[in-house]
């Protein structure tokens, strides 16, 4: 089927170029997925399907566009690339658009990256069906014992391959095939403290094998993490405003990392968009943050080894002890910005711990602070560097939670948050791209009651 | 307004195309129900889109895509199993039925064999919401480039202050045909179009950015002078103001909210609450609320799917259920929830033409359509005068809520102080946050101003993004939290 797939690749980019393009890359993809879901002790939804598709960058008279289709009968294929080559001589020229530059594709053996798993590859849904149903009834008996009234426990599983090809006019092709899974359940409680409120505890885990996913200790986890959670939000009610410390949980942190990703995009820098443009070589964080992009993290979930415009991938510092060293930037936005190309996007997003604490251990050195768990809502402007967030989480007095929180916003400029960081954890959140640690940041504006 | 029969750009497709007649439908149909599932349907979608870009003066990209499947669901009792195929040839999508068929039944013994004798649907015609002068595919790609090019010639020299803009037109076209177990057979063509500004602007070495679109079910037509003249000076007057905006103190305020995009208020604080299958399983706060008096007598609230050209309208669900008005609230009492097939049939109740989904590889739940508050007794100058200090919220974004407690939160995108009753100044990165049902009993004045947010606002919901409307009149609300940075 892969094979038939890159055959259709290489007409494709044969159309394209009898259509007169000078260049042209044709990506082809299919996956396979099961998704699963209980809920109250019965099965809920169940679903399973092969997705596939094909993308075509063409490069035409100067001229650039990407087509996608997922019709891949011949005659449709026709109709596609010649459709896609009339709108594209609409266009007016990009003197700037192109493929890579040649010395810039990978060279050798692809690296082993350990990102398929032939087991998790053939699990059917009934194996994904017991996990979830196992791991429902565990955390329904727990949440049963917990005490507070339980309105609803939900366990899901989902499992997927997915192979990905990338070709080009240059003569470059690369695939990359990958297993991935994930596993987790949801309690909803109702607040005995509060009138009428649900509080959802959830916790899902994701990895590249399947074996993990099947240990006893590992699904028990699972559900127990997902109660503990639900029953740390009961009673939850905003803190004092002011400004306070705050902790940020690993899997929130993804977030507030998430925002100076967008930041660093290349797009985003070219389109004026971004608080770091024109900033590179300045001190933008504390000298504690060293923010790097690894492709080639053994099961990461961003790992590879060629990107989107089949350039080769090398782990790169973004920011290093505070100072912007790079943006990503693909051979597009480098030109456009008169830099040199690099990390096209990202791949695993890595930061450099400051010490060893994770979540548990920080949160117990807070005074008097806020432990972040989550966000709702809010804006992140990426052209100022402004950001007003709901947050909830923990109220810390002296090292211990005094009660949970919602209800309060947190606000201020990124430069300002990221200069005042205090400690980076050792706790890297797995199961992302993403792997963001846990976070201490010192005086930030919180508003509550 | 009577159904009647209408011809569109759908009709007949997926038979002329792939030969999916009804003998066909009748086979798929009579295959998902082989393993003993009560209720099957079948969702045939191509949609087609383009989206060309103009930066800095210079159309020079453009992406299409074209996606083309269909969905099988198999229902047995409470249970569902679901499956895709995006090759539309018979084995295929027989595949398809079999896999929906015993996901459905999974858990449970049903043996496998010949599917039961199936009649053939039949068409049943549906409203026309959103007929176009010409079908999207049939519009060249140069009267696309127009309209950008229109655009930009209108903002080149809008203000000195600009140094960047980026104007993106996007439009789609989806086909459908649904077909399910009850002999109920109809098609669709759904159109979506939006022109878009982004603005960046610099005064004084400090730079704003802001964004801006109109979005509708319509063809080009839409699309007029007198639109692209509002849509150039509003994006500009909008990240401009920026220079001069202020930030609000955080605490609790009187906030005014203005029509249109603050209906998200309502999608937020009510609308996802009342989705059914939220409240099927409890985990709703509105979930035991029915009947209650939730808000003023002034407010009532509506999640309407027969507003024609509205993002969010649809000449029938998808799963075939008629569009229709749905009353949530009805003068300050909880009246309704939004249904899809699978809850109405567990509350007993009619489908309210609720159940939507983001394509064919996805299966339907309750959602929004329209979702907006009637118009209340007050002009909106004396809402305004009766507001002695607080915020007026003009445009609003990033929504979001915790169904469970009820918590939401949106972003004020442009907006202005209070003071005495006048507007006094911009302000910024405001964001506003609140418990639905608190929240509610806090509307205490309601103008006759109702008006439908223009953006496309996409709302999500466990993995799926539809397009919705919201809208509002002039509304006043006696304390809302407001996170600023100014203490």
């Amino acid at each position: 089927m892969y094979q038939e797939l890159k055959k259709i690749a290489g007409q494709v980019l044969d159309l394209a170029k009898g259509a007169g393009a000078e260049a042209a890359a044709v990506k082809a993809s299919h996956s396979r997925f099961v998704d699963v879901a209980l809920r109250d002790g019965a099965p809920d939804k169940a679903s399973a399907s092969t997705r596939q598709g094909l993308s075509l960058r063409l490069f035409l008279k100067g001229r650039y566009a990407v087509h996608v289709t997922s019709d891949l009968r011949p005659q449709a294929l026709k109709d596609f690339v010649s459709g896609a080559a009339a709108l594209t001589m609409a266009l007016e020229p990009d003197p700037q658009r192109g493929l890579p530059d040649p010395a810039r594709y990978p060279t050798g053996p692809p690296p082993e990256l350990d990102l398929f798993d032939p087991e998790l590859s053939r699990a059917t849904a009934e194996q994904w069906a017991s996990l979830a149903s196992h791991m429902e009834a565990e955390a329904s008996q727990a949440a049963q014992k917990a005490g507070p009234p339980v309105v609803s426990v939900a366990g899901g599983a989902y499992g997927e391959t997915a192979w990905g090809y990338l070709a080009d006019s240059a003569g470059f092709s690369g695939e990359l095939l990958e297993t991935g899974g994930f596993a987790g359940c949801s309690v909803v409680f109702l607040d005995p403290r509060q009138d009428g409120k649900r509080r959802t505890g959830w916790w899902w885990e994701g990895g590249r094998q399947l074996a993990p996913f099947q240990e006893e200790a590992r699904l028990s986890f699972l559900a127990a993490e997902a109660v503990r959670r639900g029953l740390g939000e009961l009673g939850a009610k905003p803190g004092p405003s002011g400004k306070f410390p705050l902790v940020v949980e690993n899997q929130a942190a993804r977030q507030l990392v998430g925002h100076l990703l967008s930041a660093l995009s290349g797009q985003t820098v070219h389109n004026q968009r971004s608080y770091l443009a024109g900033r590179l070589g300045d001190d933008i964080a504390s000298p504690l943050l060293t923010l790097r992009d690894e492709p080639f993290i053994k099961g990461g979930m961003g790992s590879r080894w060629f990107d989107a415009e089949g350039a080769v991938s090398r782990p790169r510092a973004l920011i290093e002890n505070g100072m912007l060293q790079d943006y990503y930037l693909n051979t597009y936005y480098a030109r456009k910005l008169g830099l040199k190309p690099g990390a096209g996007s990202v791949s695993n997003v890595v930061l450099e711990p400051s010490g060893g604490q994770d979540f548990a251990r920080m949160i117990a050195g807070l005074k008097r602070g806020l432990a972040v768990t989550g966000f709702l809502g809010g804006n992140f402007n990426s052209t100022t560097g402004d950001f007003s967030l709901g947050v909830k989480g923990l109220w810390m007095e002296d090292g211990e939670a005094a009660h949970a929180v919602e209800g309060m916003n947190l606000a201020g400029n990124a430069l300002d948050l990221w200069r005042s960081l205090l400690a980076v954890g050792n706790d890297p959140y797995p199961f992302a791209s993403v792997r963001a640690p846990s976070l201490h940041f010192a005086e930030t504006r919180l508003s509550g009651v | 307004m009577p159904a009647r029969q209408t011809q569109h750009p759908g009709t007949g497709f997926f038979q002329d195309a792939f030969g999916i007649d009804d003998r066909v439908l009748a086979k798929l149909i009579s295959e998902s129900l082989g393993r003993g599932g009560d209720y099957c349907d079948l969702f045939f979608q191509e949609i087609k889109g383009n989206w060309i870009v103009m930066e800095d003066g210079e159309v020079n990209r453009a992406y299409t895509a074209v996606r083309l499947g269909v969905g099988v669901r198999v229902l047995k009792g409470q249970q569902s199993g679901y499956a895709f195929s995006q090759v539309l040839d018979l084995p295929a999508m027989l595949e398809a039925a079999r896999t929906a068929a015993s996901l459905a039944a999974a858990g449970g013994p049903a043996p496998p064999g010949p599917g039961p004798e199936v009649r053939p649907p039949s068409l049943k015609p549906g409203r026309d919401l959103y007929s176009c002068r010409e079908p999207w595919d049939q519009v060249a790609a140069e009267r696309r480039l127009a309209l950008l090019r229109g655009l930009g010639r209108r903002l080149r020299q809008a203000d000195e202050r600009l140094t960047k803009t980026v104007l993106q037109f996007h439009d789609s076209a989806s086909r459908i045909l649904l077909a399910n177990s009850d002999g109920v057979k109809r098609e669709d063509w759904r159109p979506r179009a939006s022109l878009a500004a982004s603005c960046v602007a610099q005064m004084n070495g400090k730079r704003e950015a802001n964004h801006m679109d109109i979005t509708a079910r319509a063809g080009l037509e839409f699309f007029d002078d007198g639109l692209l003249d509002r849509l150039a000076r509003e994006a500009v007057e909008r990240t401009v103001r920026l220079f001069e905006a202020r930030p609000v103190r955080a605490g609790e305020t009187p906030v005014v909210l203005a029509p249109g995009s603050a209906g998200i208020l309502l999608h937020e604080a009510i609308g996802h609450g009342l989705e059914a299958d939220f409240n099927r399983r409890g985990i709703s706060n509105y979930a035991d609320r029915l009947g209650q008096r939730v808000a003023d007598p002034q407010v009532t609230v509506v999640d309407d799917g027969t507003i024609a050209f509205s993002h969010g309208a649809l000449n029938f669900d998808d799963e075939g259920a008629d569009s229709q008005r749905t009353v949530l609230v009805e003068k300050g009492v909880l009246k309704g929830y939004l249904h899809d097939r699978i809850s109405a049939a567990w509350y007993g109740a009619v489908p309210t033409g609720s159940g939507r989904r983001q394509s064919y590889e996805h299966p339907p739940m309750p959602r929004m359509r329209a979702t907006f508050m009637e118009p209340g007794p007050y002009h909106p100058g004396e809402v305004l005068a009766a507001v002695k200090q607080g915020i007026y919220a003009e445009q609003l974004s990033n929504g979001q809520v915790n169904i469970g407690a009820g918590d939401f939160s949106f972003y004020v995108k442009s907006g202005w102080a209070i003071e005495d009753g006048k507007l006094t100044h911009p302000i910024k990165d405001v964001n506003l946050r609140g418990n639905g049902p608190e929240v509610l009993k806090r509307i205490s004045m309601v103008a006759d101003d109702l008006a439908l947010a223009e953006a496309g606002f996409m709302c999500g919901k466990l993995g799926q993004t539809v397009p919705v409307s919201q809208g509002l009149p002039t509304t006043l609300v006696q304390g809302v939290n407001v996170g600023g940075t100014r203490s």
